[in-house]
Parts: C-alpha cells; sequence; structure tokens
C-alpha cells in the first residue's frame, strides 16, 4: 500500500510538471521555432518545366534540406554519441568535484572568510 | 551540546535529537548492506539504461523510444529505493539541514522536473512506440526542441548528481569489495 501511494505522488509531481510545461506550445516562442523549422524543412515542388520551358528532372520532388550533411564512418556511428554523452556528463560531473573538494579543504583549513573586512579589522 | 538516541523497541528507525536545540530531530533508517548493494547495482543498471536511451543516434529512434519505458519503471525503483531519504530531508529543509545536503535535494527536484519534460515531450513526438499501440501522435517541431534541449540538459544534471552522492559510492563500492576481499580469506 505503501509503494503505491509513493508511486501515486510521484505520478502526481509529473503530471503537476507537465501542466506547467504544456501551455508553452501556445506562446508565441512555440510559433517561430514551428516557423524555424518550416523554414528548415524546405519544400520545393516543381512546375516540370524551367523558364525555358524544357522538362527539368525532379518533377513535383520534395526536398527535405539538412544542414550538416555528415559523411562519418559506419562504425564511429556507433561510438560517437556515447562519447559526447560521456564528455556531457563528465566535465560538468569532473568541475563540480573540483568546486565541492575546494570547499571541503577550505572549511577544513578554516581559510574561509580569512581576508573578509571583520577578519583583517 | 548534548544528544539524545531514542533506541527503536522493534527493527524500526533510529531517531537522533539534539537536546539543545529543542525538538530537531533525525529519524535515521537502520543500516541494511544488502539494501545499499542493490541501490548500488540498481544505479549501475540505471546509468546504463540512461546512457542507452540517450543515443538514437547510434541506437535507432525505435530502440531509444521503446527502452525509455523500461528506463521509467527503473528510475521509479530508484527513486521509491531512496524514499526515506526524500521523506526526511523534505520534513527538515526549512530546519538546520547541510547546505550540501539542501542543495542536493534541489538538484534532485530539478533532476526529476527535467527528466519529467524529457519523457513526456518524447511521447508526443512519439514516430514508435506510441503509433505501435495504436496512439498516433502529431508530432510538433515545438516539443521536438523541448525533448532535445531537455535531454541535453539531463547529461550535465546527471553528472552533477553523481558528483553529489559520490561519497555514498564510494563507501558503497568500498564496503563491498571489503566484503568480499574478507570472503576470498575465510575461503582460502
Amino acid at each position: 500500500m505503501n509503494t503505491i501511494w509513493r508511486i501515486l505522488v510521484l505520478l502526481v509531481a509529473a503530471i503537476l510538471i507537465w501542466a506547467v510545461v504544456r501551455p508553452l506550445a501556445q506562446t508565441k516562442w512555440a510559433q517561430s521555432v514551428r516557423e524555424r523549422a518550416r523554414e528548415r524543412l524546405s519544400i520545393r515542388v516543381s512546375s516540370g518545366v524551367n523558364s525555358s520551358g524544357e522538362p527539368t528532372q525532379s518533377t513535383n520532388e520534395i526536398v527535405l534540406s539538412r544542414r550538416h550533411p555528415r559523411n562519418v564512418p559506419d562504425g564511429l556511428r556507433y561510438v560517437l554519441p556515447f562519447v559526447k554523452e560521456l564528455v556531457m556528463m563528465g566535465v560538468p560531473a569532473l568541475a563540480a568535484y573540483g568546486i565541492l573538494a575546494f570547499l571541503r579543504l577550505q572549511k577544513r583549513t578554516g581559510t574561509r572568510g580569512r581576508n573578509s573586512p571583520e577578519n583583517l579589522a | 551540546m548534548t544528544f539524545e538516541l531514542r533506541l527503536p523497541q522493534s527493527a524500526g528507525n533510529l531517531r537522533v535529537c539534539l537536546a539543545s536545540a529543542g525538538k530537531l530531530c533525525m529519524s535515521l533508517p537502520p543500516k541494511n548492506p544488502a539494501r545499499g548493494r542493490v541501490k548500488l547495482w540498481l544505479d549501475i543498471v540505471l546509468l546504463g539504461s540512461f546512457l542507452l536511451v540517450s543515443a538514437p543516434q547510434a541506437t535507432g529512434v525505435t530502440v531509444h523510444e521503446w527502452f525509455s519505458f523500461p528506463f521509467v519503471v527503473i528510475l521509479l525503483l530508484h527513486l521509491l529505493l531512496n524514499w526515506d531519504w526524500i521523506v526526511r530531508v523534505s520534513a527538515s529543509f526549512f530546519k538546520r539541514l547541510r547546505g550540501e545536503i539542501r542543495f542536493s535535494y534541489l538538484w534532485n527536484a530539478l533532476l526529476f522536473m527535467v527528466t519529467t519534460v524529457a519523457f513526456s515531450s518524447g511521447l508526443a513526438i512519439s514516430e514508435a512506440a506510441l503509433p505501435a499501440l495504436g496512439l498516433a501522435v502529431k508530432a510538433d517541431p515545438f516539443w521536438l526542441v523541448i525533448h532535445k534541449v531537455s535531454a541535453n540538459l539531463l547529461f550535465p544534471l546527471i553528472g552533477i548528481h553523481l558528483v553529489l552522492h559520490w561519497r555514498w559510492i564510494v563507501e558503497t563500492v568500498r564496503k563491498r569489495r571489503s566484503k568480499s576481499t574478507n570472503q576470498a580469506t575465510a575461503a582460502s
């Protein structure tokens, strides 16, 4: 029973968070994001003839343009996303570890606020 | 400064009170090494599944979407196993509490929020899982952006979350290692 209650609490919390985020879809920002996405997804529909009346090769074709065409080797394509994840997780983790270690060291040695006006006076 | 220890009558929580501070008490659950081991293994599985779920470029969108459901179940288990900590810190959040624990609590709350946003926005743009279940959704580029941003935000959040609980991780691993070393010595 306890576990069910706990799950329900988490579920309610998640629904509340979603209820707060969901109205963002109606904002101007969301509209501009959609506009930009539409621009990126350039749809080119050819009429079948060019300006001089000759038939063109691409008739009624839809071209989805990608901004970054990538020619990554097959093997790396499966490895690089995980490397990216480890870097994105590891760099802030190392930075936080450094900051925490520094703060703990300061606390232990009692040097925090040594140069504060109160101490200098 | 005096401490007051109230030992449990049966297998209950240990209550530690700071007598000079009036009613400042803290309830500590009994330490259970087996529980710690389960938590550690679950955390390892959770991290592994997160890394797997977060790489749709490598695994493909179908795997990415279907694996996110068991990931949420493991996350739920992680939260349930740490429920005592959540309740304890929630109860004493506005009382005297170490800054590190308070920061960790807020960070975890932020992590939960961002995970919820990433998962629910992922559902809103589902291409494989929900349509396969007969729930077709119209892909909205806005939710795609929200999904990408929140998912990318999860990496540093989890990295720092790991650092905040690094002591517990190291202690649990050390205990586990020393136990296995003792067992090996006894066997020989």
